[in-house]
């Protein structure tokens, strides 16, 4: 894994909400009446979502669209009242949207004002992870160069920059790490999927 | 907007570049099977090594090119080349039947050139405050579209209404098969693995256009098409005299066109639809529609043309593809390093201003190259025997059908369709009903589940579905387009009596 997109609600900026909180107490008040728009349907907006209602108590309703272009329009056409989207939307639509929390680690450096989930008191870091995959049959000489000749790359400042700039936060996860890293996610998603009824 | 950027596309190079684009886009556009998106698909790795307005120039010319030249397989072969045509085909190919194709081509060039204008002109000028109106349409507005556009079916069923709604109908349970829309679920596969890639648009439509034609001309043994013995030019200046009597219908198409563009999902193919209906309903002779009526076709593809440069709206002032072939735009562009969005004609306006002149150059580039390439393929489809016609054709569709997922379950399905369709045409059912009930049925299940999910979330279904003003606008137009010719109808039979 080389970067991730870490997820994020979106409102716009003109939105009554202006920090999570709000939302979180409109959303207790109004039970399933706060819309949230997001890019299909068990993706990682949904997963998200799910993740984040049974932290908070709260009860929101996911309407999925086909992928974070149609899900952001949604929510600039104001069809919906937030976006479970990532960083690199606040990135991209700029002054448009405001982010009420971000699911990282620590705040992204493109946002110093966007507090994270877990400063809020909501555990919560993950996103759309993206990496490289190789067929089954490389060798393992193969795959350690290619995992080595990513990790490279993610050293160099200029790639950090353009990605950092982009709305994305680097991550790293060699071929030695991954088995772990795919089985500690898969444990994370499946129980989250069980709870909310998304598969038996 | 300054001059220093049209400068910048006047290069020899810009230009050689719109020339090819657009000769390259009308021959593939032309080939039933191959649309725009493939077009661009194929074509986009050639523009990785180009600077960025220069990559734009080619795949803008590439796609206008393309759009084009789906009218000649439609108007010629009864097979719309991209699925933007399928409204060319209604008045294109009866007049093609009547000996009249090269008047058509040509009529198809002047539109597709004046319809290109005005949605490159609407998004050099008016292209932030245009792309609010892709805001403005949410999942109810494109539900109440595509029942508009079914509606639209039934009314241009000319008397077949039961058979035209039954197409439609049908064409929306093909939709159905394969993977659900929003809620991701495997619905009438049957178990198969095959099936679950659902029904292809365009497998679908080569299928049910082109497969009849194709066994009806080994069928019979006259010619496919009667050949004019007098000089072709003449037409040329006959298919412009044409196009000038009827501006009203050349502006208001174009501007539906864009209109169409700009919401993101609908294509070229609702464009050319709905710019039809207008045409039909606003007409001096309705009864004509259908038959061979020049009109139609200057709706249908200025319309379609329209929406090259509509599309670009949504995909350059908020980074969402206003249709399909404007996805790989997007592609292309993100490998450039260019970000598209509401900074774009700010921070790279160079950029965009550029690309929209090289639009607006390749548009008009395409008055000569496409009736030059225009009057050669009418040439050909006349002159040459049905015994090269016939299997050229028919290895293009199998091909075509295969190149789209590489699979030969594909072209086994466009086949069978095929065969399909020619035995309903016996019983007087059109092809056209049931491939827009194929394009139109997920746009509206996706609206309305949408719709429904925001709606019974806010307690407000009724308002929702009814109550937004853009949507209400369409429901009058849809009772309107259903209502319309029942009264008309009613209202002639006193006069019967006397």
């Amino acid at each position: 894994m080389f970067h991730y997109t870490p997820d994020a609600i979106v409102v716009t900026a003109d939105s009554p909400y202006q920090t999570l909180a709000d939302l979180v107490a409109d959303a207790k008040a109004n039970p399933g009446q706060v819309t949230m728009s997001g890019s299909g349907k068990a993706s990682a907006n949904h997963l998200a979502q799910i993740k984040f209602d049974k932290l908070a108590g709260t009860l929101t309703t996911y309407v999925p669209f086909k992928g974070t272009g149609a899900a952001v329009t949604a929510l600039l056409g104001k069809q919906t009242v937030a976006e479970w989207g990532y960083t690199t939307v606040g990135a991209k639509q700029g002054d448009a949207v405001r982010m009420l929390a971000v699911a990282m680690e620590n705040r992204h450096p493109l946002f110093p004002d966007v507090p994270t989930f877990k400063e809020l008191g909501y555990d919560m870091t993950g996103g759309a992870y993206r990496g490289i995959a190789l067929p089954n049959s490389a060798s393992a000489e193969t795959t350690k160069m290619w995992s080595d000749m990513i990790a490279e790359i993610n050293t160099d400042p200029a790639f950090q920059k353009k990605m950092l700039d982009g709305g994305f936060a680097m991550l790293d996860v060699d071929s030695a790490g991954m088995k772990d890293f795919m089985a500690a996610r898969v444990e994370e998603y499946l129980k989250d999927a069980r709870e909310a009824g998304l598969i038996k | 907007m300054e001059f220093s950027h049209f400068l910048s596309a006047m290069t020899p190079f810009n230009i050689a570049l719109a020339l090819f684009g657009v000769v390259a886009g009308t021959v593939i556009g032309s080939i039933p099977g191959l649309t725009a998106t493939m077009a661009l698909a194929v074509l986009v790795p050639i523009t990785f090594s180009m600077d960025p307005a220069s990559a734009l120039i080619l795949l803008g010319a590439i796609y206008t090119g393309a759009i084009y030249g789906g009218a000649y397989a439609a108007i010629l072969l009864n097979t719309p080349g991209t699925p933007s045509a399928i409204a060319t085909t209604f008045d294109g190919y009866p007049m093609a039947k009547r000996g009249d194709g090269d008047l058509a081509v040509a009529l198809a060039c002047f539109s597709s050139v004046f319809g290109g204008m005005v949605g490159a002109i609407a998004l050099l000028l008016l292209a932030p405050p245009l792309s609010k109106v892709a805001l403005a349409f949410g999942p109810v507005e494109y539900f109440w579209l595509s029942i508009f556009g079914l509606s639209l079916i039934a009314s241009l069923s000319n008397g077949n209404l039961m058979k035209g709604l039954a197409g439609g109908a049908f064409g929306m349970i093909l939709s159905t098969v394969g993977v659900a829309e929003i809620s991701a679920d495997i619905r009438l596969t049957f178990g198969s693995q095959v099936m679950i890639g659902g029904f292809g648009v365009v497998g679908a439509l080569i299928g049910l256009y082109c497969i009849p034609v194709l066994i009806d001309l080994v069928a019979t043994p006259e010619r496919h098409l009667k050949v004019e013995e007098n000089v072709k030019s003449v037409r040329i200046s006959e298919a412009f005299k044409i196009a000038m009597r009827s501006k009203f219908n050349l502006i208001r198409s174009s501007v539906v066109g864009t209109l169409v563009g700009i919401l993101p999902g609908a294509g070229g193919s609702v464009a050319g639809l709905v710019a039809y209906s207008e045409a039909k309903r606003t007409g001096k002779d309705h009864q004509k529609f259908g038959e061979g009526e020049p009109d139609g076709i200057i709706a249908t593809e200025s319309a379609n043309s329209a929406t090259v440069g509509g599309g670009f709206i949504p995909t350059l002032v908020l980074g969402i593809p206003g249709t399909p072939p404007d996805a790989i735009v997007l592609g292309a562009l993100l490998v450039q390093g260019v970000r598209t969005g509401p900074a774009m004609f700010s921070q790279s306006g160079s950029i965009v201003y550029t690309f929209i002149y090289g639009l607006i150059i390749a548009t008009i580039l395409m008055l000569p190259a496409g009736l030059l390439i225009g009057r050669y393929a009418y040439k050909s489809i006349v002159t040459i025997p049905k015994a090269v016609l016939v299997p050229t054709v028919g290895f293009m569709t199998i091909i075509g059908t295969f190149a789209i997922r590489n699979s030969v379950s594909d072209v086994i399905i466009m086949l069978c369709l095929g065969v399909f369709g020619w035995l309903i045409a016996r019983f007087g059912f059109a092809a056209s009903p049931i491939v827009l009930g194929l394009i139109l049925g997920p746009i509206a299940e996706q609206g309305f589940v949408q719709g429904w999910t925001i709606g019974a979330a806010t307690n407000n279904l009724i308002g929702m579905f009814f109550g937004r003003p853009i949507s209400q606008a369409i429901i009058a137009f849809t009772l309107m387009t259903l209502i319309l010719p029942i009264y008309l109808a009613y209202k002639k039979q006193p006069h019967k009596e006397v």
